[in-house]
């Protein structure tokens, strides 16, 4: 169910990038009806639950789109679309995901998509304050080589808790874009649809 | 790849690393140094494409896999995971710092509270009191659902449709499908939109605000220790509140759970002892006029959950399930996502159930013309009869069985009429809580469980209802209690 | 040894080890940050036990609570 809403179809393996050649046939019918369907490009947010990554898909696809999850039990997939700069996007919100070692199944379907849909920027939401538990994702996200912006989310209850984080070192760090938000609030939701285009567009 | 992170990890395991990259020909769509991390966590994904892609090769990459875990006395993913952590550490110490804070906060001070079993467990009856009787119940069952059956449909729109088809409809079996007592639209349409939109609205609205919150994980620590003994852990807690929802959404839910064991367990449950949110709030309302009768509903079937669960877990072999949660921090859900969330749902279930309450009525409406449905209501009614209730019950049943609110709903009428004795009504109200699964659950149980399973869960939840009702009406039969 | 499942509430100290040969609850706990060298506080022990480590609370069963070495 989760695989074949909008088109989107899981093929082969996770990590393959060749078709079977039995499959050959099959995936080029999906190609041709993901392409009637979606030419847009993706923007995958993924990252533990709880991190308020549901709010931020919602910020950024305006029009709500989606199907419901459940803290700690998102299994639904959910897409809408959002305009930024002068493009619109497919925007994807992914089940809650802590590692690439996979315990549960929603954290297989966080990999296989972020794997096979080939998205344009990987959104690694995280709360701020937990920057040291979930910095290891962002390792491996861009260890696999995917497009990532670090989005620390939930930075108003950072700054109640009397914690600083310096941006422009964590970049420098990190070699990828970071940027601070407080999704629930709306802010700094503007500055990141900017870094998203600016990365885009640099690409 | 910047300094900080082409230095994460030790030698042995970076030479390990390479050794696999220079070995891997696969074409992968992650980079091939992630890929061999993962092959050296021994992945399971990753280790199954790598025998498919690597042919001959492989071979030699299990045995570098090998010889690097033979270095270590913990297990690759920990070695890995821990140097992972390490550079965060090193990380986040240089780019975050610590001024004074809020020391203890006022939802921290909440948080000990609600964690507290002391506080703890009245704290959740009191969530459950105002949450899901009060505003389920009394508010969204009683006000809403008699304002929009008696006020909207009861006396505007039924009078109205009736009129026109008799005015303007020459054929009976037309009017019959449209109006009258099993109609499209005064049936169908009327328990759909009056009686079962607004409990379930209402449902989410209290939902929605629960979790946004935090409360869930607090609630799942709290029962951890008493599922463990119906072979289920804390988390669990989700699809089982979420059935007083809508057992269709969780038995779906239920997916989450980590063993296949639990998921069974917790379907069987779902099916056969949860009442979803419309069945609740119909049964909420006709019980809460009777006190006892509300409290021996509530005893039985808590009862039977406990007693089911706790079978279900000695005869199912499989694991004790290990029960690890994180607590988000408590947050003031906002009125703006909250009913966001509460709208999405009620229209994904609206989608869901208008449809088939259309086709109950049709199919209703069918089994009227050519003579079933009195054959059906046959087959119940010696085994309704024998649990001791009147044998206008039988049709009752037979909504329950096409869906659980329907059947609910349709002992409502039956109350008004005032056919049903008190006795009656807790063994009526408990029968039909612990009967089939709706169409809707029944189905998505198939899909979620196998139709093997969904099948034995289906049948043994048809058996037991009947043979539960019989033995809670003896019971009360014996005891005089509700005389 | 001291462990996790052996503490009052209001315990503050330093995890030592995870031991266990479970490779299960070592990725578990992985998750949620709980590694040998963070500190660790004790919030609940009953019915299940609740501890802090770094911002995170985690709450755990028995079984899980007791491959917590702590110091």
């Amino acid at each position: 169910m989760l695989f074949t809403e909008n088109g989107f179809q899981y093929q082969g393996g996770v990590f393959m990038k060749c078709c079977n050649p039995t499959q050959t046939l099959k995936k080029e019918n999906t190609v041709i009806d993901d392409e009637a369907k979606e030419e847009l490009e993706k923007i995958v947010l993924v990252g533990t639950p709880n991190v308020g990554k549901s709010v931020l898909f919602n910020r950024l696809t305006r029009s709500y789109v989606t199907v419901s999850n459940y803290p700690g039990t998102t299994v639904e997939v959910s897409r809408g679309k959002g305009v930024l700069g002068d493009r619109e996007y497919e925007i994807v919100d992914t089940p809650g995901m802590y590692s690439f070692m996979c315990i549960t199944e929603e954290e297989k379907v966080t990999k296989r998509l972020l794997f096979n849909e080939k998205p344009e920027v990987v959104l690694h939401v995280i709360d701020a304050k937990n920057l040291e538990r979930m910095l290891p994702l962002t390792f491996q996200l861009i260890e696999s080589g995917l497009p990532v912006i670090l989005v620390l989310n939930i930075m108003d209850e950072a700054k109640k808790l009397g914690l600083r984080i310096d941006i422009k070192k964590l970049e420098e760090q990190l070699s990828i874009p970071v940027v601070s938000t407080t999704a629930a609030l709306n802010k700094g939701v503007d500055t990141l649809r900017e870094r998203i285009d600016k990365y885009v567009n640099a690409a | 790849m910047s300094m900080q992170l082409s230095n994460i990890y030790d030698d042995k395991i970076e030479d390990a690393i390479q050794d696999i990259v220079n070995i891997l020909e696969g074409n992968y769509v992650i980079s091939k140094r992630a890929f061999s991390l993962l092959l050296l966590q021994e992945d399971e994904d990753a280790l199954e494409e790598a025998k498919e892609l690597e042919g001959k090769n492989y071979l030699k990459i299990i045995n570098i896999i090998e010889e690097t875990k033979e270095e270590y006395e913990k297990p690759l993913t920990f070695v890995i995971s821990s140097y992972r952590q390490k550079q965060a550490k090193i990380i986040t110490d240089s780019v975050m710092t610590k001024t004074e804070g809020k020391q203890k906060s006022f939802s921290e001070t909440l948080n000990r509270i609600m964690l507290n079993p002391i506080t703890g467990i009245p704290i959740a009856l009191l969530v459950l009191y105002f949450g899901l009787y009060k505003f389920v119940g009394q508010f969204g069952a009683g006000v809403i659902v008699d304002f929009l059956e008696g006020s909207i449909f009861g006396a505007h729109i039924n009078p109205w449709i009736d009129n026109i088809l008799n005015n303007h409809i020459p054929w009976e079996w037309l009017r019959t499908l449209i109006g009258g007592d099993y109609g499209i639209i005064t049936l169908g349409i009327r328990y759909a939109v009056a009686i079962v939109l607004p409990i379930v609205g209402t449902f989410f609205f209290v939902f929605s605000i629960i979790e946004d919150s935090g409360y869930l994980p607090r609630l799942a620590m709290l029962v951890d220790r008493l599922f463990k003994n119906i072979g289920l852990n804390g988390r669990a807690v989700i699809p089982m509140v979420l059935g007083f929802g809508c057992d269709t959404m969780a038995t779906m839910v239920s997916r989450t759970l980590e063993t296949e064991r639990e998921r069974i367990i917790s379907t069987l449950l779902l099916a056969l002892a949860i009442p979803c949110s419309a069945q609740l709030g119909v049964i909420l309302s006709l019980l809460s006029g009777e006190p006892k009768a509300l409290i021996a509903w509530i005893i039985f079937i808590s009862f039977v959950f406990l007693f089911i669960g706790y079978l279900a877990a000695k005869v199912l072999p499989g694991e004790e399930p290990l029960f690890y949660m994180e607590m988000p921090p408590l947050r003031l859900p906002k009125l703006s996502n909250v009913l966001v969330k509460t709208y999405t749902r009620m229209e994904w279930y609206f989608a869901e159930i208008l449809p088939l309450f259309i086709l109950i009525s049709i199919f209703i409406w069918f089994g009227n013309i050519i003579g079933v449905f009195p054959k059906l209501v046959g087959i119940f009614r010696p085994f309704v009869v024998a649990i001791g209730l009147p044998k206008e019950v039988s049709e009752v049943f037979l909504f329950g069985f096409f869906r659980r609110d329907y059947g609910a709903a349709g002992l409502f009428d039956l109350v008004k009429e005032g056919i049903l004795s008190t006795r009656q009504l807790v063994v009526a109200a408990a029968t039909l809580t612990l009967f089939v699964p709706c169409v809707a659950q029944f189905v998505m149980m198939i899909k979620e469980r196998g139709f093997k399973t969904a099948i034995y869960i289906a049948v043994f939840v048809l058996v037991f209802s009947f043979f539960a009702g019989y033995a809670l009406n003896w019971i009360l039969l014996a005891t005089g209690a509700l005389a | 040894m001291k462990t996790l499942a052996n503490l009052e509430k209001g315990f503050e100290g330093t995890i030592v080890e995870i031991k266990t040969d479970r490779d299960d609850i070592i990725r578990k706990l992985m998750a949620m940050g709980v590694f040998p060298g963070s500190s660790v506080k004790v919030i609940q022990t009953f019915p299940s036990y609740v501890f802090q480590v770094g911002y995170t609370q985690v709450a755990v069963d028995k079984e899980i609570a007791s491959t917590i070495v702590v110091e």
